[in-house]
């Protein structure tokens, strides 16, 4: 009976302890392609792997299915994002250096869609939102992560 | 005597599954409450965070140093909001907003009004545990544990058909039973999907 709780509760340490820093198929902080090189020629990255890195500005409060990075490029951010549930990006994480490698992929949004999109942002943030002020649509870059690695 | 001998062999399955049927069953009661638990939480997602607090509040903070990305600045925020957590990191957001990053507290400072929008987020406790198990966030190990669960629910479910005998037993009344849990999903199936 000892033994059964010891391994349980070593199950449940490894996994808690375990699953934090790697996510997915995870990540090298030092393979990461600065986004004012991937900007120069976005269209030469659009499709392939990339590695992109930067602090964690805001994650999917509710399913962590996505993360922002900041970037070398301004104020600009780059959306990390995954499939539901395959890996999960903590909320907690907010603030911590972060990697995350995948597909760069190009998105050109409608004027409709850029408003959904800018709304929707805008309601996760809790902030105000007037779609009458969006008068041209987006091109939104993100990564199609498989893997990310989290500073502790 | 070779009715007899049948008869003990099946007394001694009938005997065995209820054992291993009730054994399993109790070791199973942590983890069916944990996933049941967590699956309605995370069924209502769309209308609620299950896995955090989150709360919100705006300050107007007068008299902070001018210079938002200073150390001083920094200081002097975390003392008008009283955050007592750790300092993580700073990152300007736009051309008037800076974020700063402290332990469960996040806080957005606009230059222009002089606010501070604090979103503060807290772990749900026992549920966040739950959720982050049912949902596997954790992989590796985990996912090995889960699939073994699954397993012992399979066995749960089949072993319990052949746990009654007689007139409440499978073959007389349990059969509809088990036929109606089975039409629930599949007519859902047919008429939704």
């Amino acid at each position: 009976m000892k033994s059964l709780v010891f391994i349980l509760f070593t199950v449940i340490g490894l996994t808690s302890f375990a699953a934090e820093k790697n996510l997915g198929k995870g990540a090298k902080f030092t393979d990461a392609v600065p986004m004012s090189k991937i900007m120069k020629t976005p269209e030469s990255y659009v499709g392939k792997e990339v590695t992109v890195s930067g602090t964690i500005v805001d994650v999917c409060a509710k399913r962590g299915c996505w993360m922002q990075l900041t970037t070398d490029v301004g104020n600009e951010k780059v959306r990390v994002k995954v499939n539901d549930g395959e890996i999960v990006f903590p909320l907690e994480a907010r603030g911590k250096k972060a990697a995350a490698k995948g597909e760069f992929k190009k998105m050109v949004l409608t004027l409709e869609q850029t408003k959904n999109h800018l709304a929707h942002i805008a309601e996760e943030n809790k902030k105000k939102f007037d779609p009458a002020s969006v008068k041209e649509p987006m091109v939104v870059y993100q990564v199609q992560a498989s893997g990310a690695v989290i500073e502790e | 005597m070779v009715e007899k001998s049948g008869s003990d062999w099946r007394k001694k399955l009938f005997l065995l599954n209820r054992s291993f049927h009730r054994d399993i069953g109790y070791f199973c009661v942590g983890l069916i409450l944990i996933y049941a638990i967590s699956g309605i939480a995370v069924n209502h997602v769309d209308s609620w965070n299950p896995s955090y607090v989150i709360t919100r509040s705006e300050h107007t903070l007068k008299h902070l140093p001018k210079d938002a990305e200073s150390d001083e600045f920094e200081k002097a925020l975390t003392k008008s909001l009283g955050i007592k957590t750790d300092f993580r990191s700073r990152v300007r957001d736009s051309a008037d907003e800076v974020l700063f990053f402290y332990e469960g507290t996040r806080v957005s400072w606009n230059e222009t009004k002089q606010q501070a929008y604090v979103e503060t987020t807290e772990k749900r406790i026992g549920l966040f545990f739950a959720n982050y198990l049912h949902l596997n966030k954790a992989k590796r190990v985990w996912t090995y544990v889960a699939d073994v669960f699954a397993v012992l629910l399979i066995y749960l479910s089949l072993s319990g058909l052949f746990m009654v005998k007689g007139a409440n037993g499978f073959g007389r009344r349990g059969w509809m039973f088990v036929t109606a849990g089975i039409i629930l999903p599949l007519s859902f199936y047919y008429f939704y999907v």
